[in-house]
């Protein structure tokens, strides 16, 4: 299922407060349109806290400026960030921009499923 | 049984081990801890290590090209490649290649063209549709999807639970019943391309395992030519079985491998934490645990070995492959377990490997035919004469 948690207003003196565990979490703009997809894994420093704070500071331009987080703490949050990215495709069409980004880490079963939407005939799998 | 290994046996275990050791644990140290998967290049430049030794596909026949190795020797390499963070699940991330789908090799020449040689060059990737909702230890009654005729095709409804890889996947193997009343015999083995309209990957279901996470698929109506039937109509369960008796050997080998290297950890850990002015090692309930994880690895070994051993014979080996794998799994657990406990808090830390096999080989105790099933199967065996406790002097 997709990640359907309301989305959180970016505040400096409350953001920081998030809890520093495993999970997944998005990145929106001010319209609610996902810019972001992205875990906190095993390697994370402060989880969610620490990884939400650092991609709302990097993601989004001045078209499409960051404003906007939610997240779900989930220890199995690599699979989870699967099946959002594979939910994100399915709705969108594509993955969120910033996931697309040189450097960004996609699962390999997520971009078989994107060359496949993207061929002739490509059809929504999910 | 003898078991001791030939000279080619000690040299592939020899460099499987030093290959996990200086290739797959550098790489998987830059990933997350529950990453599944190298980078691109870091597994093509690997893929291409293997093959240039001689050790890609070495369990493809080798009239597809594959070095055709025999089954224990399969287990010794499985039980070696699993020694690593994603080794119960992604043993040695694949670059050793597969077996792919068995299934197909009994496929026509069409469909091998299509389905099994692209998949044994890494280039397509299949499903196994077995197991459904209504059940996966029981497939010859729990399977509900169904395929009728209609004209030169099939159509099938349905759906599948607990299949691995298919949201990734090109084709996959699903098996429907075509006869409601034939039982065992009414059940066949199809082709599916993951195009085919009607098919759908409804969802991933997430579970204690990092990678393989299963999937949950539905079919309306999906039309299947005739030509995308595998093997016989009605023959279909036969072809499972086999592959799930013949998997259960490699599938103990990996616990047995994941169980060793949980031991080597807690014998080197206990060698040097000091508690109390003395190393862990110097305490009995400490030496008692490391006893009891020696012996039910010897144990596992013995008898996945011994299965392995029975199956090459070519005599029957689904006894000996039930008591390994009822073995295999459930030592890995206490094995990891006692590991676990010597490590204390680091034990179930991210830092070490230990609290994922923990989670992983849960699973196995539950997943290719459940320990309660394989004790079943045991049962019948020994009350129907077909299995003794005497020991076997030859013919």
């Amino acid at each position: 299922m997709a990640l359907n948690k309301a989305w959180q207003e970016y505040d400096p003196p409350t953001t920081p407060r998030l809890p520093a565990t495993l999970g997944v979490y998005e990145i929106g703009d001010s319209a609610g349109n996902v810019l972001y997809i992205g875990f906190a894994g095993g390697k994370s420093r402060y989880g969610l806290r620490g990884e939400i704070m650092a991609r709302l500071n990097k993601v989004g331009n001045a078209a499409a400026p960051a404003s906007k987080f939610r997240y779900e703490v989930n220890m199995m949050y690599m699979t989870r960030f699967v099946e959002l990215l594979e939910k994100q495709q399915d709705a969108a069409g594509g993955l969120p921009p910033a996931n697309t980004m040189p450097g960004e880490y996609v699962p390999k079963v997520v971009r078989q499923r994107s060359a496949r939407l993207n061929a002739p005939n490509g059809r929504s799998l999910n | 049984m003898d078991l001791q290994l030939s000279d080619e046996q000690r040299l592939l275990v020899t460099t499987v081990r030093r290959f996990v050791r200086e290739q797959i644990i550098p790489a998987e140290v830059e990933l997350d801890p529950d990453g599944f998967e190298l980078s691109d290049d870091v597994h093509a430049r690997l893929i291409q290590m293997t093959q240039a030794m001689g050790l890609y596909n070495m369990s493809v026949p080798s009239k597809y090209g594959g070095g055709d190795l025999d089954v224990t020797t399969q287990a010794l390499l499985n039980e070696e490649m699993s020694q690593h963070r994603a080794g119960l699940y992604a043993p040695c991330f694949g670059v050793f290649g597969g077996a792919g789908l068995g299934q197909l090799y009994d496929a026509s020449e069409e469909i091998k063209e299509k389905y099994l040689y692209p998949s044994l060059k890494g280039e397509k990737h299949g499903f196994f549709g077995l197991s459904e909702p209504s059940g996966g230890s029981d497939p010859a009654r729990a399977i509900q999807t169904k395929a009728v005729r209609d004209g030169d095709d099939w159509l099938l409804n349905g759906s599948k639970l607990w299949i691995s890889g298919a949201d990734g996947a090109d084709f996959g193997l699903v098996f429907a019943r075509t006869d409601p009343k034939a039982g065992r015999a009414g059940i066949t083995c199809f082709v599916v391309d993951a195009d085919m309209p009607g098919f759908e990957v409804r969802r991933i279901v997430h579970v204690l395992r990092s990678t393989s996470y299963p999937t949950e698929l539905t079919f309306e109506n999906v039309r299947v030519p005739s030509r995308n039937v595998v093997g016989e109509v009605g023959g279909g369960f036969a072809l499972a079985n086999d592959r799930l008796t013949r998997n259960r050997i490699p599938y103990s080998a990996q616990c047995v491998g994941v169980a060793v290297a949980a031991q080597r950890m807690a014998i080197e850990y206990s060698k040097h934490r000091v508690t109390f002015g003395e190393p862990l090692a110097s305490r009995q309930a400490i030496q008692w645990m490391l006893v009891e994880n020696e012996t039910d690895i010897r144990t596992s070994r013995w008898l996945t070995l011994a299965a392995a051993q029975k199956a090459d014979s070519g005599k029957p080996f689904r006894f000996e492959t039930a008591m390994a794998k009822v073995e295999s799994t459930e030592a890995a657990g206490r094995v990891i377990d006692r590991a676990i406990q010597i490590h204390g808090g680091l034990g179930v830390s991210k830092d070490l490997p230990l609290e994922r096999w923990y989670r992983e080989v849960r699973i196995r105790r539950i997943g290719e035919g459940p320990s309660e099933v394989q004790r079943m199967i045991m049962a019948r065996d020994l009350l129907s004469g077909d299995a003794t406790s005497e020991i076997s002097v030859g013919s």
